[in-house]
This record gives structure tokens, sequence and C-alpha cells, in this order.
């Protein structure tokens, strides 16, 4: 009963230890190491099944003789190892059924956990990647990146080039010849400019004579004899010399005209208005005394301005576009109650044809000029107190 | 000069008849005055005159400037 028992126990114990060498014969990678692993589990397998067997054997002795021990022991022995090598090639057999076909599946299984089949496992993740990279077309999206790159690389090429060229524009721009107009513009001194010059010079001196022989005419009079009417058409005459002598009296093109305050409606509306060799019937934008508008910065400065180059203090009207520029300027020595009371005015419909006209009448201050003037005719009669009563 | 017969008269009192006009709401003559003015300005700038007076036609002056005093420069 005793050896029925000790053979069964050691056949138990070999499959045992088969299962364990074979899953670690199993779990190797590569020769050498496989090599290693057989060797190792071999020694270590017998080795642990002389232990246990020795061990149980002990057990045995201790509870009753036996006869003809020696024999269950080396029959017990015996049917161990047979068991560990009959369960080795078996579970060996087994593990490579299990095992079969193993490269087509798609998915990674407990066993393959357990088994720590770690090349299995590289090879599912390689076929997931690809087939991921199948699904986005890493492919295109590769493709898509070296163009992208190399597109990047004109750009920061191109970038490189615009920025060099705008260094040297901005160099040759420091260069040229500028003139400075008021408030903080500036205008290219270009070939045009300078070829018109010598035509804008003579319109201007004309301009200048004939305004000088009315004021000279105003101050001739017995200061009695200058009234409302008489200051009205001194202002015509200056708007009508303009328009003549410097813009050739082209009608529709070219308003020039002066504003006063109003005190009852606190704004600036028409006094007189030219339209090339015509009066303007129609009265002009009625400009409040409140708010931001180029009357109220060109007496700050005391200077006229130009619209094109003031764009933040344009005050814009409902007929802002039929004017494409303007230069306004408000006699800053003529106040009624601290309130600049007389403006003059040029508006341009052609801002290409007569800009340049603009900018040169605002470098050669003609304000300075029709200022000088109007305070001569100040200084002799009062001008507010004409308009608004003493 | 001598051909047609022109007279001269004050700019001032001159651009006064246009203002006199407009005041009168009299908008086609300020109008019509103004041409005449514009016209004779252009004249005297070709002419490099630039004095206080200013020539018209005497067809001018009678149907627009007659109550201004005048320089008749018929005879010269």
């Amino acid at each position: 009963m005793y050896w029925i028992a000790s053979i069964w126990s050691h056949i138990a114990l070999g499959m045992l230890l088969a299962i364990f060498f074979i899953l670690y014969y199993v779990n190797g990678d590569g020769k050498w190491k496989i090599f290693l692993e057989v060797m190792i589990g071999i020694g270590g397998n017998i080795g642990g099944i002389f232990i246990l067997d020795n061990f149980f054997q002990l057990n045995i002795d201790e509870f009753e003789e036996i006869e003809n021990i020696g024999v269950i022991r080396i029959c017990s022995i015996a049917c161990c190892l047979t068991s560990f090598i009959i369960s080795s090639i078996v579970f060996l057999i087994i593990l490579s059924f299990v095992i079969r076909g193993r490269e087509n599946r798609n998915f990674i299984s407990l066993r393959d956990i357990i088994l720590g089949k770690r090349a299995w496992i590289d090879a599912y993740y390689k076929k997931k990647t690809e087939e991921i990279d199948r699904d986005l077309n890493i492919t295109m999206l590769e493709q898509r990146e070296k163009e992208i790159t190399r597109k990047e690389e004109l750009l920061n090429a191109k970038e490189h080039s615009i920025l060099e060229e705008e260094e040297k524009l901005n160099q040759m721009s420091k260069k040229k010849l500028k003139i400075f107009l008021p408030e903080n513009g500036s205008v290219a001194l270009t070939n045009e400019y300078i070829e018109a010059m010598p035509s804008y010079i003579n319109d201007v001196v004309a301009c200048i004579n004939n305004i000088t022989s009315c004021t000279k005419i105003i101050l001739e009079k017995k200061s009695s004899e200058i009234n409302i009417t008489t200051l009205k058409s001194y202002f015509i005459s200056i708007a009508t010399f303009v328009s003549n002598d410097i813009f050739g009296g082209n009608a529709h093109d070219i308003r020039i005209h002066f504003r006063i305050y109003d005190e009852g409606l606190n704004g600036y509306k028409k006094l007189v208005a030219v339209k090339g060799k015509d009066i303007v019937k129609k009265d002009l934008t009625f400009i409040p005394l409140n708010g931001d508008n180029m009357i109220k910065k060109s007496y700050e400065c005391r200077r006229a301005l130009i619209k094109s180059i003031n764009l933040e203090h344009d005050y814009k009207s409902n007929n802002y576009a039929v004017w494409e520029d303007y230069m306004t300027y408000a006699f800053y020595d003529l106040e009624y109650n601290g309130i600049p009371f007389l403006s003059f005015g040029i508006s341009i419909k052609n801002s290409t044809r007569y800009k340049k006209i603009l900018h040169l009448l605002n470098f050669f201050k003609i304000e300075d000029f029709l200022q000088n003037n109007i305070e001569k005719i100040n200084d002799y009669v009062n001008i507010a107190n004409l308009f608004y009563g003493g | 000069m001598g051909d047609k017969a022109m007279v001269q008269i004050n700019k001032i009192d001159a651009f006064e008849q246009v203002i006199k006009a407009i005041d009168q709401n009299n908008l086609e003559t300020a109008s019509e005055i103004m041409k005449v003015l514009s016209q004779s300005i252009q004249k005297d700038k070709s002419m490099k005159n630039f004095s206080e007076k200013i020539q018209i036609s005497k067809q001018e002056y009678e149907k627009y400037f007659k109550c201004l005093t005048v320089d008749d420069l018929s005879n010269t």
C-alpha cells in the first residue's frame, strides 16, 4: 500500500516539476538562453526531485517499518523521473498545439501573458501599429509632413529675404527727402513734387499778391465803413483767389470755405464758400464745437491740418465720403469767449490730383499768411465785435 | 484792352456785390457776378496784374456793379 502511494506521489511530483520546466523552457528566447535554461531546468528539477523524495521518505520512515524500502525508493524515483520526462514531452506537445497559428491572431491572450511571450506581444504591437498606420494613412501623412516641412523651409527663406528687403527699404526711406506736415506726418518729396513746385510757387505768389491787395483795400477804408458785409466780401475774395489762382478755378472739384462759430448752435457753420468759379449755395456740414474735430485740433496745434495725415481727428459727417481730403485751419488769435470763431478750409474731391497742392500749401504754411492778413484787419476793426456785437 | 470798353472797380467792392446778392437770397445773380470776377482774376493773373482794382467790361459793369465808383479805361 505504501509503495503505491510513494510511486503515485512521485509521479505527481514529476508532473508538477515538468509543468514548471516546460513553462520555463518555452519562455526562453534565443538558442544560448534555451540551452542554459534546459541545463538549469533539468539540473534543478532533478535536484528538486531528490530533495522532495528525501523529505517524503523521512516522513514514511517515522511512522512504520517498511520492507524493501530500498526497492520502493528506487522505483519511486524512477517513476518520478519517468513522469517528469513523459509529462515534459506531453506538455511540450500540448503547448505546441496551443501556440500553433499564433502569428495570425490579432489579440493577446491570457496564456501569452502567463507564458510571458515577449516576442509575440511585440509582434502583436507591431501588427496593431501597422493597422493604425494604415487606418490613419500614415504614409500620406508622412509625405504631407515632408511637403509642409519643405514649404516651411521655403517660407523661412522668403521671410528672411523679405526682412532683408524691408531693411534695405528702411535704409532707403531714411535717405529720402521728406516734407514734414502737421501734426506728425511726413510725405516723401518725389520728383512729381519737385517738378510741380515752380508752377505751384507762381500760383501761390499770384494768390498772395491778390489777397495782400484786398487786405490793403480794407485797411484803407475808414473803420466805421467796415461792416459784416465788408468782412464777408474780404473772406469770399480770399476763397476766390485761392480757388482761381492756386487751383485754376476748377468747378466742383475744389471747395474753399470759411466757417464761423455759431453761439446758439454751439458749432461751426458756413460763412462763405466757393466751389471752382461759383459760390456754394448749400450750407456746409455743421461741425459741433464739442468732440474731436480738425478745427479744434488745428486750434490746439496752431497749424493747418490735412485730413489724410490726421485721420484720427476727422469729423465724419454724412457727406464725408464726397470730399476725399481737406485742409482745415482755425485762426487761433481770433477768439470769442475763448473759442476760435473763424476757420478756413480747402476740400478736394479728386485726392490723387490735388493732394500734392494741399501738401505743399501746408508745407509753405499758407495759413500763416492768411493769419497775418486777417490779424491786421482784426487789429483795425474787432472782427468778433462785428460778428457777435460789442 | 482798347478794343472793348473796360472799367476798373475796387476788388473788395466787387465782391461786396456778391455778398449783397447772397444776403438778398439772389443766388443766381451772386453766381453770375462770381463768374465774371473769376474770369477777370484769371485774366489779371495771366497778365500778372495784381493791383487793388479788377477789370471788367462796361457791359458787365452796367449789369452788376452800377452802384460802384469806377475808373473808365475806355480812353486808355
